[in-house]
């Protein structure tokens, strides 16, 4: 059995159905209708152990709903699911020693303590050894970069400190399971590096199995080496990053940079998606257009300065995915991928 | 092998608990204006009680109480008041609305023990800060007299008691929010029954019979009115038995009455927001 088993899960909400108009709005009162909405619909996945997963998908596809119920804090409507032996919300507290989650747009910390006394409470709270204690609250200091604000009230640290001082708490018990549900939301360049290269060296030194959702897919990049896309709580997409990737390689860009230019290139199957002014760049589809002719129609219009080949990154990829298919929240499906 | 470490994990919750107690009181010790303006407000709370009573008496409408018991009744009373405060209704709405309870969920521990003595700390606090100062300077001012130590054990045990069944009540009534998403009314109508039937403000022996029928029949009394009676010596052995055994009899209602919305909360419960 893997890790994480997550067999069949339906999650269902009700929601109120709001009428037009004051009349039956006051109906209401006395008797309600109800729509029933699937958050999460049919999704079965497996994740083994020390696998870095990024949980993508777009804005209102369930992916909160389903951490959460990995988390134990939601209980699936059908369905079964076991992170390590334990069903989560059967076993709240215990489930809770082993998992970190960090909420990106929500906070564990007190705001009106230092992190240092957070770091105390949390120690007792999760009966965490000395040993254990010193050396992650040193490890994470160094890593993290805290030493310059643990002894600041949490309400005047900046938001990447922020964000960062929620990482450490939410691993100080050397958790087996990290849930990441947005990290980087609002962080600037430097920190998100920061916090990124920090998840791959926890994964590598303590084999932390890493469950991320983000819309941010240089995040996914850089720390995930599997995705797995859901919409309309729907499983869409399970596949390693390479596999992912692969999906991009029917087309590349080429980008021409020239001195001077006699016409545009004219071959079938190329598009000029960029018109600079001695800079153009074109979409090339490599089933219709051999590569050496490209390369050989190339100097016939142009007086060719420099010239780059750009293979599409996952964000690319994932826009086309969600685009082409009609996605996002308020339209269509997105068409089954895999 | 099992109960030892059921026993270590005890002992280290306990450890949290003190751990947790101090932080409040940490967070509380910061803001020190906030001090500085609760006591003011304390003392004109207590000034204008006591102008009350004074007026009452004169007018000959003391209902055989003399200014002594009443004074002492107002300054024990604002005691219990700083001693049972509690915000954890309201503190519970708001985080159920917004959706920040999730956090709550997701750490090893009972959100109800964390919520008691996260308040319980800041309590300490105000008695610390607050309570004792008032407390001295009054019965200095008003040479009140100080009960014997056969009267204290009880009035200390059925404060205690007070202070949970209160702290039970805030919590149950927090935990309605899961099904109401508002809590606002359910909090006001609790604070009302509160102050109208715990004897916060006025001593019970004052109401008329059908009003204090009603408040026989709730559990506010015990909370504050029991335990003042007890310290102004003028309960009995027995009525003290008998008051205790009320209190566990209505701990052990609204204990059963949390466990039980607590676990059908667990099957069904919502959490807003992505």
């Amino acid at each position: 059995m893997s890790f994480i088993e997550v067999k069949h899960v339906t999650r269902e909400f009700k929601s109120f159905r709001r009428p037009d108009g004051l009349k039956n709005a006051l109906c209401t009162l006395f008797k309600r209708d109800y729509d029933r909405m699937k958050a999460v619909d049919d999704l079965s996945f497996s994740i083994e152990k020390g696998e870095l997963v990024g949980y993508i998908g777009p804005n209102g596809a369930g992916k909160s709903t389903t951490i959460k119920m990995l988390s134990g804090i939601l209980v699936p409507s059908t369905g079964s699911i076991v992170t390590g032996d334990i069903v989560p919300w059967e076993q709240r507290k215990k489930n809770a020693c082993n998992i970190g989650v960090v909420f990106g747009q929500r906070s564990q910390l007190n705001w009106d303590l230092p992190m240092e006394d957070t770091f105390e409470l949390y120690r007792r709270m999760y009966h965490i050894g000395n040993v254990a204690y010193k050396r992650n609250v040193d490890m994470f200091v160094e890593l993290l970069e805290m030493q310059s604000f643990l002894r600041k009230p949490v309400r005047q640290l900046s938001l990447g400190q922020k964000m960062r001082a929620e990482l450490a708490v939410a691993l100080l018990h050397d958790p087996s399971i990290l849930y990441l549900d947005e990290p980087t939301i609002g962080l600037d360049v430097v920190v998100k590096d920061n916090i990124r290269k920090f998840v791959r060296s926890l994964n590598k030194e303590k084999k932390t199995t890493v469950i991320l959702t983000t819309h941010d897919m240089a995040d996914i990049e850089e720390i995930c080496n599997r995705i797995i896309l859901i919409d309309h709580g729907k499983l869409m997409l399970d596949q390693t990053i390479v596999e992912f990737k692969k999906q991009g390689t029917d087309h590349y860009y080429v980008e021409v940079t020239f001195s001077s230019n006699w016409k545009p290139l004219a071959i079938p199957g190329i598009t000029m998606t960029e018109n600079q002014p001695l800079c153009h760049t074109y979409l090339v589809d490599a089933a219709m257009v051999p590569f050496n002719l490209l390369l050989n129609s190339i100097p016939d219009s142009y007086d060719v300065t420099d010239l780059t080949i750009k293979k599409p990154e996952i964000d690319e990829i994932v826009r086309r995915l969600y685009k082409n298919t009609g996605s996002g929240e308020e339209n269509g499906k997105l068409l089954h991928i895999k | 092998m099992v109960i030892y470490l059921e026993t270590r994990k005890r002992g280290g919750d306990k450890q949290m608990y003190m751990t947790l107690i101090k932080c409040s009181f940490k967070q509380q010790i910061q803001f020190k204006w906030d001090l500085l303006f609760h006591i003011i407000g304390d003392w004109l709370r207590i000034y204008i009680k006591i102008c009350i009573w004074n007026a009452l008496l004169m007018a000959g409408s003391g209902d055989g109480a003399d200014f002594k018991s009443l004074a002492a009744y107002t300054i024990v009373a604002s005691m219990v008041m700083l001693l049972t405060k509690s915000h954890v209704a309201e503190d519970l709405s708001d985080r159920v609305r917004s959706g920040m309870i999730a956090v709550d969920l997701i750490r090893p521990i009972s959100l109800k023990w964390y919520c008691f003595f996260n308040q319980i700390g800041e309590n300490l606090f105000s008695l610390l800060f607050e309570g004792v100062l008032i407390a001295v300077i009054s019965w200095k001012v008003w040479s009140l007299p100080i009960p014997e130590i056969k009267i204290i054990i009880p009035f200390v045990l059925c404060l205690t008691m007070g202070i949970i069944i209160m702290f039970y009540i805030q919590y149950i009534i927090g935990l309605l929010v899961f099904w109401m998403k508002d809590g606002t009314y359910t909090n006001m109508i609790t604070y009302a029954l509160f102050v109208m039937f715990s004897g916060i403000e006025i001593p019970l022996w004052f109401y008329p019979d059908w009003l204090r029928g009603i408040g026989q029949a709730l559990p506010f009394r015990f909370i504050v009115h029991e335990p003042i009676v007890i310290w102004l010596g003028q309960m009995g052995v027995r009525e003290i038995a008998f008051t205790l055994m009320m209190q566990m009899f209505w701990l052990m209602t609204l204990f059963l009455t949390e466990r039980n919305l607590w676990n059908f909360i667990k099957k069904n419960i919502e959490i807003q927001g992505g």
